[in-house]
This record gives structure tokens, sequence and C-alpha cells, in this order.
């Protein structure tokens, strides 16, 4: 007979999450009971869009007896725990499939996915035992970080799939979760003070919190009485035990602790990846290759190994670059940086590794067809990468090229990449062609937002079409955000125009004022004065009229200006010190 | 009780040599065998002077023959080998007598200083030889070349014991290079050493030798092959891997192959790490690859190495003055003159005759720009009390056109003693550039028409006469000098002086080959030097545009050098407008545009130097001082426009002055 599966889960306050969880189970499950414990926000509202099955449970500082409440209410064969902010990814197995198979097992352990960064290669995996069967046997201990106790192991699968994705918490939420959860886990550890897993989810959020020194004898409690039978926790234990060793500058202990595990887990490339930075940290290169090398051998570990995505391949390999580049053998850190990529085409740093390498190495024009020729520029992700970095670099004669020869040209009409060129074109000695490529952009009906629309008047203002320049410059100050550099800009329009300032503005928008200014001057000093057939006369008197602005707008000005050419003159000391090292530093 | 001593050796032709060699052992061995092997000259007569016992042996293309001879009737305890063109220390006759009282070593390795010569002053490089040995049957010489006895003696007595003794000590001379020629020692040793590796191909040492000899000859790419297969598996114990590697490191350099010279260094370093050659070749070879982080590292490490041991036969002044040089040269090019000076004064210190480093010192001490204060302190630095040591300086700061200093030296030689007729030159020269002119013309006029430099005194004649106008004069000697027969370059210049001076104008104008342009270069100079700026315009303004604008950066620095920045900026743009891509010009550009105060046309210049060449520090240098200078310019007007807020000031005070 067909197994049925109900999702228990216990709420409060999250409005924010409550559908997408709910909608990632969708023709999953059979049934869906929703305890909330007192929200004072719409997730009952939303609950009730999903099923007939809200509860309502007074919250007594016990995840334990919530979710257990919860789980008496499921009628279905079999249990599915979640919380609001995660999500089902049925793409990578079926849980219909795991229940109706004849294994005999009681209960599952489903990978569960954190996802740490904005890219998609960025996450790290533990196994979580969140698929049982409905049975009185089965329930949460602990008040919190509650566990569902299976007596035998043996009874217990692990299931390549589906997985769960944890959503990034904003830095409020989580710090809120963070100190909500330390209060109970400091009680609950004071009851139970033998407990190896409070010690670990004690020293988890320790260090989240930044306190690494009142992390470290909880981790270190953890990991000598955590066994190899309770791996899952025991594998992350002794990762932020090293982790927290590192953040304390304790270098020399953090490797010790990478050594002995690696003895003990010759399979893990976690740790080898870990040992490797900690070396790469301590300058020792030579070492943290071999490092990084044995972490590639290893390849990811078993799945009840809690591992983050990508230190047994593109994360150890961008390493093995940069551990390369450090030894200057540049041919050798561009084959990693190049495999890094490959490898996994969202992980971006690498590239970032390269530009600088290859700038360096063959200036920007070679740069350019140096990373042309190797093909980056037909992904249109990283020829916009390379876009910014070139324009960031003060190029945006190439930044343009990045964009026209690589996005465009693989007919990708694409309207961010579009918008990028107008401003990359405003500077790059092309305000004529970026004013038509904004029109045809208003034409498909797309507005400007307050940068581009700043972009636009410097282009007018470049042409010396004043008039134009104004009016636009008048209407950015209907933006909320635009104020201070309509401001700027009105100013400079009547600088450039008849040499004499329009007015002081107030004191609480001055600081928005200079800051405007700053940024149109440091985007004109961009422009390539070499470039032919444009005049450039134009950019730099605009140059000079921001910095005669500023000197006369206020004491403050004249401040932001002189910071501005320090961190300027710091910029290039960051190059030079990037490329000559020692030698840079001594001898300049 | 020490053994007595025989001292063996085999000549040929060597009367140039062997009287120094026996005389530096007299009384210090007891008898001594020379083999002659067929001398032409008085060598066996010289020896027989001092007592040797001459004996007479065919050559047969086998050194270990000829040596072998010379021990066969040799009768003391100990032998003691040398060349003709060695001789024994004085401080190692006592020595001598010591080691040979030892009665459980075989043999010593002694030290031997090589005199090198190869760049105007001798040099010493020490190296350990196998020279001082018991007297016994079965020890005999063995290979046609290159012949040793080491491991014959070990093969013979496995429990010999060898002994390093590096206060005896042997001096040759053999490869002053004038000596290598004479004996044509490269073409023969090839020769002999390849025939003997045919027939023992597995012989290693054979093979190093061979790979040297390979490189002497500059065979390179065939000296690295020879070289890295006596290296692939060698023990890393063997005596000789130092030098092998450094060979190898040379011979790949000189092969132009500095990846692979820079591995083998780096492999080297690692069996080792104290090697200073290594570090020295390292820095050399980064450098000239522009890899400037690398050879500040390579050099700065051969720097702080102790005294080398004897067997890495270290070339002199790798750890001293030669690396001293290069972080000078790594200063300069970082715009740091002032550690740039303190490498070079270093430098100097450790050899005297280092004279790279001293034009060094002279040029950036600007004697042209502040002659006062570069005398100072040259004469502070420097040692003249020889009429040597003040020609030479003179020679110096004449090259470095600083002709009123170059002057002072040359009259405090010339009165005392003959010097060439190029020098009185010289300070004809350098009178005519302190508008002297009397007492020039009367060094002028003693050259007659016969003597070699007759044209070039001439030259100078005629621009006695330019400088100051003399259109007539100028004419005249213009005329006699075409008489000689010039080349079509020196006769189109000095077409130009002429031509300069009348107000008729050649068109189209005149284009110069290399030749013509050097010495135009020179004369625009000259006239730049003493102010005469016109003149020089007026000079340039007969080439043809074409003419012009290739040359026009070289002119451009020259005006730049002597202060007159809008013309070096009118030569420097119309250089960069025949050659956009030239870094350097727009780099010169950017400072002229800075020292007149117009940052952001600088910074444009700064900007696009960088983006020609990035692998030059001083275009990002540039760009930092003027960010700095333009921080301090808003600093000051923001003291002068906001007195009342004293935070300008302060921020004004902590800002580093530029010197």
């Amino acid at each position: 007979m067909t197994q049925t599966i109900g999702l228990a889960m216990i709420v409060r306050d999250e409005e924010q999450n409550l559908a997408a969880c709910l909608e990632s189970v969708r023709g999953a499950v059979d049934e869906i009971v929703i305890v909330d414990t007192g929200s004072a926000d719409r997730t009952v509202e939303i609950a009730g869009r999903y099923t007939d099955k809200v509860y309502h449970y007074p919250w007594d500082d016990d995840f334990s007896a919530a979710r257990n409440y919860a789980i008496a209410q499921t009628r279905s064969d079999w249990v599915l725990s979640l919380d609001a902010d995660e999500e089902l990814d049925t793409t990578s197995g079926d849980l219909r499939a795991l229940v109706n198979n004849d294994s005999g097992y009681e209960a599952y352990f489903l990978p569960l996915y954190n996802r740490t960064a904005q890219f998609p290669g960025d996450y790290s995996r533990f196994l979580v035992l969140r698929l049982f069967r409905n049975s009185a046997a089965y329930r949460f201990h602990g008040r919190i970080h509650e566990q569902v106790g299976v007596g035998r192991q043996e009874a217990v699968g692990i299931a390549e799939g589906p997985a769960i994705w944890h959503r990034t918490l904003s830095g409020k939420e989580r710090n809120r979760k963070r100190g909500r959860n330390l209060a109970l886990l400091q009680r609950a550890a004071a009851a139970d003070p033998d407990s190896p897993f409070l010690q670990y989810y004690l020293g988890v959020e320790w260090l989240g919190l930044g306190k690494a020194e009142r992390a470290l004898p909880c981790l270190q409690s953890a990991c000598t009485r955590l066994t190899d039978a309770q791996i899952l926790f025991r594998a992350p234990a002794v990762r932020f035990l090293v982790v927290c060793l590192k953040t304390l500058g304790r270098l020399d202990e953090a490797i010790c602790v990478c050594l002995e595990e690696s003895l003990r887990y010759p399979a893990y490339a976690d740790l080898f990846f870990e040992g490797g930075v900690l070396f790469e940290q301590k300058g020792e290169y030579e070492i943290a290759i071999r490092w990084f090398e044995e972490a590639i051998n290893c390849g990811p570990p078993p799945a009840i190994f809690s591992h983050t995505n990508g230190t047994g391949s593109f994360l150890s390999l961008y390493h093995l670059g940069y551990c390369h580049e450090k030894l200057h053998r540049l041919k050798e850190a561009k084959d990693y940086y190049e495999q890094a990529l490959a490898s996994e085409p969202g992980y971006v740093y690498p590239l970032y590794n390269l530009f600088l390498l290859s700038l360096a190495e063959n200036g920007p024009q070679g740069a350019f067809d140096h990373l042309a020729a190797a093909g980056h520029l037909a992904q249109p992700e990283r020829a916009g990468a390379l876009a910014d970095l070139f324009f960031e670099a003060g190029y945006p004669d190439l930044a343009c090229a990045c964009i026209e020869k690589g996005v465009l040209a693989a007919g990708f009409p694409d309207d961010g990449a579009a918008r990028r060129l107008v401003r990359f074109r405003v500077y790059a000695g092309r305000p004529a062609e970026a004013l038509s490529l904004l029109n045809d952009i208003r034409r498909v009906g797309g507005g400007l937002d307050s940068r581009l629309a700043v972009d636009e008047v410097v282009a007018l203002i470049l042409k010396q079409d004043y008039g134009a320049a104004k009016r636009k410059a008048l209407s950015l100050w209907s933006q909320s955000d635009g104020r201070g550099a309509a401001w700027a800009l009105l100013n400079l329009i009547s600088l450039c125009r008849s040499g004499s300032r329009c007015g002081r503005p107030e004191e609480s928008r001055e600081a928005a004022v200079i800051q405007a200014t700053l940024a149109i001057m440091e985007d004109c000093l961009r422009y390539p004065p070499w470039s032919a057939g444009v005049d450039g006369r134009a950019y730099g008197s605009l140059v000079a009229n921001a910095v005669r602005f500023l000197v006369r707008l206020s004491p403050r000005g004249c401040t932001a200006l002189a910071a501005y050419l320090q961190a300027k003159a710091g910029a290039v000391r960051q190059i030079m010190d990037y490329k000559y090292d020692r030698a840079g530093r001594v001898l300049r | 009780m020490a053994g007595r001593i025989s001292l063996c050796m085999i000549v040929k032709d060597e009367e140039q040599n062997i009287r120094r060699c026996l005389e530096s052992v007299a009384g210090a061995v007891d008898e001594i065998i020379v083999v002659d092997t067929g001398s032409t000259d008085r060598t066996c007569q010289i020896a027989s002077e001092f007592g040797a016992l001459v004996h007479l042996f065919p050559w047969n293309d086998n050194f270990s023959d000829a040596r072998n001879a010379s021990l066969e009737r040799a009768t003391g305890d100990w032998i003691l080998f040398l060349d003709a063109d060695e001789e024994l220390s004085r401080e190692s006759r006592d020595v001598l007598r010591r080691l040979t009282a030892e009665d459980t070593t075989e043999g010593y390795f002694v030290k031997i200083i090589n005199y090198l010569g190869n760049e105007g002053w001798i040099e010493p490089c020490p190296d350990l030889v196998f020279r001082l040995f018991r007297n016994r049957r079965d020890y005999r010489f063995r290979g046609a070349i290159h012949e040793q006895i080491v491991d014959v003696i070990l093969e013979k007595n496995g429990q010999a014991k060898y002994q390093v003794a590096e206060d005896l000590v042997i001096l040759h001379y053999g490869y002053l290079n004038r000596q290598i020629q004479e004996k044509d020692k490269k073409n023969r040793n090839l020769e002999l050493i390849r025939r003997e590796l045919a027939a023992a191909p597995e012989n290693r040492l054979l093979r190093y030798h061979y790979g040297v000899e390979l490189y002497r000859a500059e065979r390179y790419e065939e000296a690295a092959a020879e070289l890295i297969r006596a290296a692939n598996g060698i023990d890393p114990q063997t005596i000789y891997l130092p030098k092998l590697l450094r060979y190898i490191v040379l011979a790949y350099h000189a092969a132009c192959r500095p990846g692979e010279a820079l591995e083998i260094v780096r492999l080297g370093l690692g069996l080792f790490p104290d090697y200073a050659d290594l570090y020295y070749y390292g820095g050399l070879i980064s450098f000239e690859q522009r890899d400037y982080a690398r050879a500040y590292d390579f050099f700065q490490r051969a720097v702080s190495l102790p005294e080398q041991p004897a067997y890495y036969a270290s070339f002199h002044g790798v750890r001293g003055f030669r690396s001293y040089y290069y972080l000078g040269q790594l200063a300069e090019i970082f715009l740091n003159e002032e550690e740039a000076l303190r490498c070079y004064i270093t430098g100097l210190q450790d050899n005297p005759h280092f004279t790279a480093a001293l034009e060094s010192i002279v040029r950036l001490l600007e004697p042209h720009k502040d002659p006062v204060y570069a005398r100072d302190c040259l004469e502070k630095l420097c040692d003249l009390c020889t009429p040597d040591a003040v020609l030479l300086m003179a020679q110096v700061l004449f090259r470095q056109s600083a002709y009123l200093l170059a002057l002072e030296h040359l009259e405090r030689v010339t009165g005392q003693r003959e010097v060439p007729a190029e020098i009185l030159l010289w300070k004809a020269i350098c009178l005519i550039q302190q508008r002297r002119y009397l007492e020039a013309l009367r060094i002028i006029d003693d050259f007659g028409p016969d003597h070699p430099l007759y044209p070039l005194a001439k030259l100078n004649k005629i621009l006695c006469f330019w400088l100051q106008g003399n259109r007539r004069r100028v004419r005249t000697l213009v005329e006699e000098l075409f008489a000689l027969g010039l080349s079509a370059d020196t006769g189109a210049v000095v077409g130009l002086l002429r031509d300069s001076l009348s107000r008729r104008r050649r068109v189209p104008g005149v284009a110069l080959g290399e030749e013509g342009i050097s010495l135009l270069l020179d004369i625009v100079m000259r006239a730049l030097d003493l102010g005469e700026k016109d003149r020089a315009e007026s000079l340039l303004s007969g080439l043809s545009q074409e003419c012009l604008g290739k040359n026009a950066r070289a002119v451009g620095q020259l005006f730049y050098r002597y202060g007159h920045l809008e013309a070096a900026e009118d030569y420097l743009r119309l250089y960069l407008k025949n050659d956009p891509g030239c870094a350097g010009t727009c780099f010169t550009l950017a400072e002229i545009k800075c020292r007149e105060g117009a940052f952001l046309e600088a910074a444009d210049f700064y900007r696009q130097a960088l983006t020609l060449d990035p692998g030059e520090p001083r275009h990002y240098i540039g760009l930092i001082r003027l960010y700095e200078k333009m921080r301090r310019e808003i600093l000051r007007e923001a003291v002068k426009r906001y007195p009342e807020v004293p935070v300008f000031r302060e921020l004004l005070e902590e800002v580093p002055v530029e010197a």
C-alpha cells in the first residue's frame, strides 16, 4: 500500500518565507500541518491558504515540545520536518520513492544545503534527519537544536535527494535568531553539561556572534567528546574548531588540528582545503600547494561528512592559482585559475586574478586580447564582469569593447548590458553614442536609475549641450536619491558654462553633494585621452571645475578632495605592492 | 717529521711564466721535476737555473701521460703539482711543511685563486683543486685532459683520507684573457675532450669539462645540453656540482633561455641555499626580464650572504659590488635616487676599480647643474691621490658632460705628465664649454693635418667660432674641413653648422643618418650646456621634418635636461605623433606638465605611459607623486581660503615634502 507523507512544521512570524516553503512541497506531500507558536504577522493567514490544519501552541521555550505537538496532529505514515526558511528541492530525488521502497529504513537523512554567498556554486552541505515514520518512537528531544531520536542506527538511510535548501538569512534576522538560541542553549547546557551536542551548538552560536574566544572551549570539548559514530556532528565540529582557531590568529594550533584530523579522515577534502588555507596564510605557499592538491585528490567526501562545495575542486584550484602566483609561477597560476573557472563557471573570483595578472603582464589592450582569446568574452556573465573590471581599472574603452564584442556580439540583447554600455561610453569619449543608446532604452520603456541619469547629464555637459543638461539635472532633483547629484551637476553646468557657481546647498545636503561631485570626477578621470578621434579637453575641464567647486564649497569639500586624492595615490600604491612586492615597498 | 716534497710540472714554451712559478717554491720543495713537451724557447734553461731536473717528453695529445712521466722521476714522499702559469702564495710555504708532516692523510684539496680579467680589472676567483698527494707508485694521472688523480687514488686505496686545506693557496694566472687567446686553449681543449668523451661517454666529470669548454667557445646551446647531461642523476655531494649548476645557468642565459636558467637557479638554491652566484645570476636574469620584484629579492640575498666556501668557486663581487650595482639600478628604476647612490657608493667601496658604479654616481649627482656640490661629494667619496685616479675621474666626468669639473681634473694631470692626444682634445672641448676659446684654440692648433684626430680637432675649432656667431670664420674653416674629404653624414652636420648662421634656409631640410644624428645631438647638447638655446634650435631647424620627427625624442630629452620645458614639450609631442606607442615620451611629457603645475594633463600622460607600458615602475610612482602633489596643492589653497580651520595646516605638515 502506498505510504503517505505529512509535512509537520512550527512557525512564528515567517510571513516573508512561509509561502516559498509551502510552494516547494506542493505535490510532494499529502498533508500539511502547521503549528504557530505566536505569530504577530500574516503567517497564519498565509498558512491557511495551503492547509486547513493550522494549530496554535503556546510557546514555552522548548522547540521539541512544539514540534512533537505538530507531529501529534499529523495523520500520514511518514513525517517530513521543515523550517519555514527552508525549501524542498525535488530535482535531486523523490520523496515518495524513498518511503515506498522496501529497504526497511525507518528514517532518512536528507542533504541540507546552506547557501553562503550569492553565486550558485557557493554552499555547504550537511545531512539532517528530517524524514521518519510517524510513530510514537520518533519524537524530538532537546529544548533547542532538537533531534529526532532513532534507536537503531541501521534503520536510518542516507538519501541523495530530495535536498533541503536553507535560505541565506539577512544579518539582522540571523542575529535575532542567534540571540534567542543562545539563551536557550545556555540553559540547556547548564542542565546537561555532558552533552557534546549542546557544546557543539553553543560553539557554533558564539562563533556566529563573533566571539571566538568563547566558542573555543565549547568546540574543543565537542571535538574531544564526539565519537566517529556521531560523525554527522563531529565533522562540522572539527571544521568550526579550525575556523575558530584561525579567527583567533592561532594558526599553528589550527594546522595541528587539520593534521591530526586528516590522519583520522584521510579522504576528507575539507580538512585538506582548510589546512592549505592556513599554510597559505602563513606564507608557506609550497606546503599549501601540496595540501590543496591533496584536497583535489580527495574530491567530494562521503555524504555523512559536512562539506563545503568546491573544497575538493574549484576552491582548491583557485587557491592553487593564488599560491603559484605568490611564488611567481605565473603560468601555473593562470592555468589553475582557468581550471577553477572551467570547474565552476558561477565562481568568478579566479577571473579577477586572471584579469590582474594579465593586466600587469600584458597591459590593458594585451589583457583584453588575451582574455578574449581565452574565450571569457563568449560568456555573457564573465564578459560583464570583465567589463566592470576594465572600467574600474580606468579603461572605459575596453569596458565598452567587452560588452560590444562579448555580450552584444554573442547575441544577448540584454537590458542590463545596454545600461552598462551607456555608462562606459560616456566616459570612453563616446558621449554621443551613449546618448543615442539611452534613447533606444527609453523607447522600449526603460526608466533610468539615478546613476545612469547622472551619466546622461555628464554626457550632455561633455557635448556642451548645457540647456538640455540643465533640464535633465533639474528632473534628477525629483528622484529622492538624486538630489545631491542634481546639486553637483547644476553647479558644474554653471561653472562650465560661465565660470560661476549657482549657490550653496543646505548644510544637511552638503555631504551628498560632495560625494556626487567626487563620483563624477572619478568617472571623468577614467577617460582615456589617448584614444583616437575624441577631444579630451571637455573631460579635463569638467574635472578642473569639479575641483574648483569643491574647494570653494566649504572646508568639508577641501577635506573630501584631499582624502580622495590620498585614496587615489593609495590605490596606485596598492597595484605596485601587488606587482612589485617587497621591492616596490622598499625602493619607492 | 715532514716528508720530502717533489714539485712536478709539465711545460711547453713557458719562458714568460716559469720563473715566477719556480721562484715561488724555491726553498719550499726539496726537488723539482720539469717535463718539457717540446719547448722552442728558453723554458728549459730557466728551469735548470732553479736546479730543476728537466726531462724531455714528446707530446702525444695526452696530458696524463706527460704528468705521469714527471711522477715517475719524483723521489720525494709528497708530490706538489703546479702548472707554469701558477705560483705558490708566499704564506703557503710554511703551510706546505705542516701539511706534509701529517701521517693519516693521502692528499689535499688546496685553494686555487684563478685570476680572471675581462672587465678592465683583475678579479680573483677561488676554487679547490687536488694538487698535493703522497708519492706512491700506483697513484698516476688519468684522462687526456682535465686529468684527474683523486679517483685513481681512491680506487687503489679505499681507505685513503683526503682533507681540504684552504690555507695552502695557489695563484693561477692562466685565465687572464690575453693568455687564453695566446694559447688558443679553447679549441685545443675542445677537440681533445670531445675525442676522450667519445671513448668514455659515461664519464660525468669529463662531460662537465666538455660543457664548460663549449661554453667558453660560445656554443651555448650545446654547452647547456652537455652540462644538463652531466648533472642528471648526479650525487648531490659531488664537489663540482655548485660550479656545474652555475655553468648551466650561464649557458641557458647566454643561449637566451631565461626561463630554463631561472628554473636551474631555483633547483640549485634548493641544494645550495647559500650560493651567492646563483642569487646573483637569478637577479641578473630577472632584471633583464624586467621582473624587478624578484631581481630585488635575489640581489638582496646575494649581498647578505657570508664568505663562500671555496668549492663554490664564487665569482668575485657577486656578494658585493656587482649585486650592489644592480640594486642601484633597481633603485633608479623605482625613482629612488638616494637609495641608488647609497648602493653605488657601497659597490664602489667594495671595488674601487668598478667604473660603472662611479659613472652612475656622477650621473646621479647631476654635475652639469650643480658642479660645486658634485665636486664636494666626489672628493669625499673617491681617493684621488694618484694621477691615474684623477684622469679616470676626468674621463667619467667628461662622458657625463660635466665639463667644468672634467676640466678641473684634467688640469690637475695634464700639467704633471704626458697624456694621450685624445685627452688633450677633451681638455680643449672642456675649455670651449667654459668659453675659454683662446686656450682651446691653442691646444687645437697643435694638431697637425697628419694627426688622426685632426678632423675632430678642426670641427671643434669650427664650434669655437660657431658659438661666437662668427659666420665668416666658420665658412672658411668649413671649406677647409670639406677639403679633407668627410663622410656624408659628418659633411652634412658641418654644412648645417655653416648654414645655421646664415639667414638663408635650405629647403628641403637635411636628413641625417645615425652617425650624423649622434654628432648633431652632441653639438646641440654643448650649445644647451652653454645656454645657447636659440643657436641649438637654429641648427635643428635645418633638419628635414621627417628626420627631426624621428629624432625628436632624443632632442626633447636634451631640452628637458637643460630645463627648457616648453621646447622640450614641442619636440616630444612631435615625436609622439610619429610614434604614439612610446611610453617613455609620455612619461617625460608627464614630468614636464607636472613641473609646470598642469596636473590634470600630467595625470593623462602618466596614465597613458602606464597604459602603454605597465611594466615600468616609474609610471606608477610618477602617478602616485602627482596625486600627492595635487593633494598638497589643495591643502595649501584650503589653508589660504579657510585660515580659521586648523586641520588643513596640520595635514599639510604631515605630508612628506618632496625633495
